[in-house]
């Protein structure tokens, strides 16, 4: 029951030999019929056919974009947006996984949800949606999201049918601040101007209306394939035509945003393509395979004291470790999350052990110091651990 | 049955740009201000709004921001010999109509006219001799200065929170930018637009030809922006519908997102909208105007008494007001006495196209009304006219406003003009092609003129405006030059096939070029060849202004908003400052 998971995450992690690999990890854009196999990690909470449930803050993915979602998932990777879970989600997937997620669910088709909690959409809702406030300075959401919140695929998600808490929360992480990953900035401005109630109300008509079925795939999707090495813009004089590959590597550098990225008169000319942002912006190293931790040497360093672990948990087979501060590490392997927050597997332990607060910021454990080795083998030793009986 | 209106300090006519920038410095000085808008009241929420702003056929096609021909056109005929026509349908020129004017559906593409166009002629004659202007050209100097007008740029330009990079800042020339402008005082609010992938293949041909590319400034901003008067702009999310079109986005500068919402909460200003101008009324010496005698939305005829008025209307419509309200003496063409109606001029405009391998994706949607990347190197006299024997320039730069369905479908030469042939050809290209912009200036002649048309009227029974109108063989040849030049830089830029010819006669008033009409109600410092001086002030009616691009004498190359808007604040100044102080003519004819 578990080894074919286990091996599903290893597979991501790119500890199989290259044979298997292959065969576990869905190349972008292809079998899209198919779940991808790490995609249980999405199932947990926006179920099992991206439908999500209402009233658990958590959106609907089913059939949003795939220039969208792969987007939403890049710029989480990149802490281009910000969300505990999702960031540490994202970072554990490779570039190529991320757009292959993005590609099945964008296909799915999933039950419109039931009526929405939080009360019958307003009028106020409506208004807001189809014509905006002058007063305010707000324009309506049809204008980017589409007529009944349908998007306006790719660049602009439907809003039609999701969750109202969702939308509610996402229009206040525009509005504090927490999300910022629209080119315009539109969406700042604009739910900087709403007030509570007018957040709310404008939640609850989108949620009140039909999600849209999957669309035909992207008419980017050809150019997103293409992603390749970063290129330059022809130089018109070497050759007066420049060679297919030059060209097709700036093509795939933003294509949707026009091209090259210089700031107009900028120096764009050899600029790397704008689509390769960095990853791994801290200096925590991602993954990373966990098999080469040492279990035992894992061992010896929490028993040591140096990194002060015993003081907050309570660890099977060691005396001294009867901490009550955070919950005890006996049968850590089963859990579905860490700390809360983040999908529970090697590779992302090993990284939040470097760094908790940076993974799951309301976390009560402190970053201790763990270099990359040292977080490999305590993480490695903490795999072994069963649950505890006696206590 | 008319009735009389209490007379108050100032009355408009037409609250599009003019209008409002008058309007707010006028009742800032004080004055009471009725403004009339002939057309309907409307704002960014809730009249520009998605997804009906976005109906291509609507707005592009029926040109529901235009004029209704229906109730007033014009009349065309090529030369004086030929007997003029009513238009049925806009299609050369798009004049707009309603509450903002045509700052509501332009592209914003902002730039200032060079200080070699303001005293075209002494400059031409100084470089080259006094025999190298054609015989037949009637250009003359503006009257003012670049360095006079400077301040005035400079206002408008932070009034509309233009996005671009300076080449020239107080003398010191700036790479990257337009090296060729006159100095500016400071660089502009917001920095230039992202660049687009066409365009940037441009720049990379035109640096590599030894020319001076810079980024197109432009009215869809590149970030938010807050102008003195406190009103807020935001970022252009590249959706394609400027031309023809109103912004629903706040992101594009017009009087609904720069200046009218002040203007509109003043308590000396008083707006009325449906309200159309029948004619300026003067007393009995013909030297004062007493008010405007207009028909509101229900067809009442009022009479607005005011002690000064504002004519600030399209530029064809200010002509054609002048000429009802036989206010100074109309040209003729037989004689080349007369000034109203007098020195009309356009723009000559060709469009190379660059056809690239399926390869290379231009997105010519994702695209806004003024981003783009252009050079001046052969605007303006910024190169040697001395051997080519024509006046006059372009500028070139690869500008494609927006690549929407029904009107954009570059095919190559030889490609059947339908079927199924023709539509194999649009799939092919639809993403593939650059277009070059060859924007090219045009010089005022004696033969080109707008008068009173003998024959038809609008639907108020007045005369419509006659325009008599050919390309001068001196922009001809101008066109076929800088044509050249662009196909050239075409070629650098990699594609597969460049096409394109430059713009030949007789002018096509049936095909779409620019709505950039100038000239008619000219400004100078000689009474016997302009209508107004170099303030805008009315040689013959003190108390009347007229301004718009009827002013300009001839037409240079750029687009003529920013030069308008410098325009609008230079004569409200001298208003403010020197009119209102001491009422009557500010310069002695």
């Amino acid at each position: 029951m578990r080894a074919p998971i286990v091996a599903a995450m290893m597979g991501l992690l790119g500890v199989l030999p290259p044979a298997a690999q292959a065969q576990l990890v869905v190349p972008s854009g292809q079998s899209l019929r198919q779940r991808p196999p790490a995609a249980q990690l999405c199932v947990g909470c926006h179920g099992a056919r991206g439908e999500a449930d209402l009233a658990t803050g958590v959106p609907r993915i089913a059939a949003q974009s795939r220039y969208y979602l792969t987007k939403q998932l890049d710029d989480y990777a990149a802490g281009r947006r910000r969300h505990p879970a999702m960031e540490a989600m994202a970072r554990i997937l490779s570039r190529d996984d991320r757009a292959a997620y993005a590609a099945y669910y964008s296909q799915l088709e999933a039950p419109a949800p039931g009526r929405s909690a939080g009360g019958p959409p307003s009028e106020r809702g409506r208004l807001l949606a189809t014509i905006g406030d002058a007063r305010r300075g707000v324009q309506a959401c049809a204008n980017c999201h589409g007529p009944d919140g349908v998007g306006q695929p790719p660049t602009s998600p439907y809003l039609a049918g999701l969750d109202a808490s969702f939308i509610s929360a996402d229009l206040n992480a525009w509005k504090g601040g927490g999300r910022s990953n629209d080119d315009s900035g539109q969406m700042t401005a604009i739910a900087k101007a709403l007030p509570p109630e007018d957040i709310a109300a404008v939640a609850r008509y989108y949620a009140s209306l039909p999600p849209p079925r999957p669309g035909p795939p992207d008419i980017v999707q050809s150019v997103l394939h293409r992603r390749a090495a970063p290129g330059r813009i022809p130089s018109a004089t070497q050759s007066g035509e420049p060679s297919r590959r030059d060209r097709a590597g700036v093509e795939q550098g933003a294509p949707m945003t026009g091209g090259t990225q210089g700031a107009g008169g900028g120096a764009a000319t050899d600029a790397p393509a704008a689509g390769r942002a960095p990853e791994q912006p801290s200096s925590v190293i991602y993954n990373v395979p966990v098999r080469d931790g040492d279990p035992a040497r894992g061992r010896r360093l929490v028993a040591s004291g140096a990194h002060g672990c015993a003081a907050c948990h309570t660890i099977p087979g060691i005396r001294a470790a009867r901490g009550v501060v955070g919950p005890p590490l006996g049968g850590l392997a089963r859990r579905s999350f860490i700390a809360g927050g983040l999908p529970n597997n090697a590779s992302a332990l090993v990284a939040f052990l470097q760094d908790p607060p940076a993974f799951v910021p309301n976390t009560g454990m402190p970053n201790v110091g763990l270099r990359l080795e040292e977080a490999r083998d305590i993480a490695a030793f903490l795999s072994t651990l069963e649950r505890a009986r006696a206590w | 049955m008319t009735t009389t209106r209490r007379e108050v300090d100032a009355v408009l006519i037409g609250v599009g740009l003019v209008g409002t920038v008058l309007g707010r410095e006028l009742t800032r000085a004080g004055l009471t201000v009725v403004g009339l808008e002939r057309g309907r009241p409307r704002d960014t929420v809730p009249d520009f709004q998605g997804p009906k702003m976005h109906d291509e056929l609507r707005y592009a096609t029926r040109l529901e921001l235009m004029q209704d021909t229906a109730q007033e056109t014009l009349t065309f005929r090529h030369t004086v010999r030929d007997t003029a026509l009513p238009m049925r349908r806009w299609a050369s020129f798009l004049p707009g109509t309603g509450l903002g004017g045509s700052l509501v559906h332009w592209n914003g593409q902002t730039f200032r006219y060079q200080e070699d166009d303001f005293r075209q002629r002494s400059r031409l004659v100084e470089r080259y001799g006094r025999g190298f202007i054609p015989a037949d050209v009637t250009i003359r100097d503006w009257g003012v200065s670049a360095a006079e007008l400077e301040p005035h740029f400079d206002r408008f330009e932070y009034l509309l929170g233009v996005s671009g990079k300076a080449g020239n800042l107080n003398g010191r020339k700036i790479p990257g930018g337009n090296v060729f402008e006159d100095p500016r005082s400071r660089e502009y609010p917001t920095p230039p637009q992202k660049e687009p992938y066409g365009s940037a293949i441009f720049r990379k041909a035109a640096e590599d030809l030894g020319y001076h590319p810079y980024p197109q400034p432009s009215c869809n901003l590149s970030q938010p922006y807050t102008n003195p008067e406190g009103l807020s702009l935001r970022t252009c999310t590249f959706c394609g519908y400027c031309e023809r079109f109103a912004c629903e986005h706040f992101a594009k500068s017009s009087p609904q997102t720069v200046l009218l919402p002040v203007l509109l909460n003043d308590r000396n200003f008083e707006l009325r909208t449906g309200c159309r101008v029948l004619r300026i009324n003067v007393d009995q010496s013909r030297t004062v105007a007493t008010g405007v005698t207009y028909v509101d939305a229900q067809g009442q005829e009022v009479e607005q008494r005011a002690r000064l008025v504002i004519l600030g209307a399209y530029a064809l419509n200010n002509v054609r007001l002048l000429l009802l309200s036989q206010i100074g003496r109309p040209y003729d063409p037989t004689t080349g006495r007369g000034v109203v109606g007098s020195n009309y001029a356009y723009q000559t405009m060709s469009y190379p196209q660059v056809f690239y391998d399926e390869s290379v994706n231009i997105n010519p949607f994702m695209r806004s009304g003024a981003n783009g990347t252009v050079i001046s190197d052969f605007a303006s006299d910024n190169f040697d006219h001395g051997p080519l024997g024509f006046i006059g320039g372009a500028y070139i730069g690869e500008i494609m406003t927006n690549g929407r369905p029904i009107g954009f479908h570059p095919v190559p030469p030889g490609t059947p003009a339908w079927g199924a042939a023709w539509k194999k050809a649009v799939v092919r290209h639809y993403n593939h092609t650059s277009t070059i912009n060859v924007h090219g200036g045009s010089v005022a002649t004696r033969q080109n003129y707008l008068d009173l048309d003998p024959t038809y009227k609008d639907a108020w029974g007045q005369p419509l405006l006659r325009m008599t109108f050919d390309f001068p063989e001196n922009d001809i040849k101008m066109s076929a030059y800088v044509t050249r030049k662009a196909i050239e830089i075409g070629e650098a830029m990699g594609g597969r096939l460049v096409a394109g010819s430059p713009r030949k006669g007789p002018y096509d008033i049936t095909e779409y070029q620019t709505t950039h009409n100038s000239g008619g109600t000219i400004m100078g410092t000689d009474p016997s060849t302009s209508v107004v001086n170099r303030y805008l002030q009315s040689w013959d009616v003190s108390n009347l202004f007229v301004i718009g691009a009827s002013n300009y004498p001839q037409n240079a190359c750029y687009n003529p908003t920013d030069t308008l808007g410098a325009l609008a604040y230079w004569s409200a100044d001298a208003i403010v400052t020197k009119y209102l102080k001491s009422p009557g003519p500010l310069i002695r004819r």
